[in-house]
């Protein structure tokens, strides 16, 4: 399984749910993000062999999914009806 | 011996130095492309597709810059108009797309990693009657095909394009100072769409160079993190195309040199970490020079 992704993914996951929880204290708050995104990312790396055996999703998904999750954890979607900036 | 050292530097230097140049011209607009490699691999697997389908080599070389152009083009997206974080954004479509090429090959074609189809047409080599037979000058200029030629005829245009030409200078401005270039009515988002565009475009070549230019199959570890040696080539020369050309040529030369280092009683796996070591290496001897240089001026 590829884990060295998901540590940069976790960083990125605890800061979204920095921008999300903005009050409080902001290390507590990071480190539960990155607990909850690393079990995340432990839960599909591991479910995935146990779902390709009862059913026929494959394996690959996994890796599709991560890709996903890390490309739109980071993107701003309010832009879109923002208008453009400089 | 000394001339197939030679010939297989320059074959392995022409992947890292198309994609090397794609990623400067995006560097200089202001993109730091991480995303080269899965760019690389679309290419790669799209090139043996039209390759064995249409046996038209230029059509799966065309069709394979495309599709790195496509990749590229939803990179860029996201991180022009959606304002995503590059670095993270082009590890994301490495990851996408490492695992969209896996899912692929085993859905439509039932294979797991390898896709070797029956008659793909290879890049045809072209040899040079007279100068073949000279010992060093036929290894150097002899038995390559087109790709490596534009590689290398592409480092002076690139050298020539940023430095005289007015979309150049205009990539230049958008990358250097966004600003003072939508000051003067450029709109740099577009300009690095496009520079991205390019450099999707060349990777994807570097991809169909390896796959239908060098064995003339598919797999899925083909790239062997060659885009992210393209970029540690771009980093070397500094934005300038000659010194990236030379860093491509230093990676293509040692990984020429492992392949003969092999077998000679040296561990296999311990000599084909050889050029990537050596990456590290220059890039670390580079970046001290540079400091003691600094450190000596006032």
């Amino acid at each position: 399984m590829r884990w060295a992704p998901s540590s940069a993914t976790s960083r990125l996951f605890a800061r979204l749910w920095l921008r999300r929880h903005r009050s409080g204290a902001s290390g507590a708050r990071q480190c539960l993000g990155i607990l909850l995104a690393a079990i995340l990312f432990g839960a599909l790396a591991t479910s995935g062999a146990t779902i390709q055996l009862f059913s026929d999703v494959p394996i690959e998904i996994v890796n599709i999914l991560q890709g996903l999750v890390m490309i739109f954890a980071v993107v701003r979607f309010s832009n879109l009806w923002k208008g453009r900036r400089a | 011996m000394i001339d197939n050292v030679i010939h297989a530097a320059l074959i392995m230097t022409t992947p890292v130095l198309l994609a090397a140049l794609g990623g400067l011209i995006n560097r200089v607009g202001g993109i730091v492309n991480i995303g080269l490699d899965s760019m690389m691999l679309a290419g790669a697997l799209v090139a043996v597709i039209v390759a064995a389908n249409h046996g038209n080599w230029a059509l799966a070389v065309l069709a394979a810059g495309l599709a790195g152009a496509c990749v590229a083009f939803l990179m860029t997206l996201t991180i022009t108009r959606l304002d995503a974080n590059e670095i993270i954004v082009g590890l994301g479509f490495n990851i996408l797309i490492a695992g969209l090429v896996r899912f692929f090959l085993k859905s439509a074609y039932g294979t797991s990693g390898t896709l070797s189809l029956p008659d793909t047409t290879r890049i045809p080599r072209i040899d040079i009657p007279f100068v073949a037979d000279i010992p060093v000058l036929g290894a150097i200029f002899s038995g390559h095909d087109v790709l490596t030629w534009l590689a290398w005829a592409l480092v002076p245009v690139t050298a020539w394009f940023l430095a005289r030409t007015r979309p150049g200078l205009r990539l230049r401005a958008a990358g250097a100072a966004p600003k003072a270039a939508r000051a003067l009515g450029l709109d740099p988002l577009s300009i690095r769409d496009a520079s991205s565009v390019f450099a999707g475009f060349m990777a994807g070549l570097a991809g169909a160079y390896l796959s239908i230019g060098v064995v003339g199959i598919f797999n899925e570890g083909i790239t062997a993190g060659r885009g992210f040696i393209a970029m540690a080539a771009f980093y070397f020369g500094a934005n300038r195309p000659g010194l990236t050309a030379i860093g491509a040529l230093l990676f293509g030369f040692f990984d020429a040199f492992q392949i003969r280092l092999q077998g000679r009683g040296l561990p296999a796996e311990l000599v084909q970490t050889l050029p990537y070591i050596m990456v590290v290496v220059i890039l670390t001897a580079i970046a001290i020079a540079t400091r003691k240089s600094r450190g000596a001026r006032p």
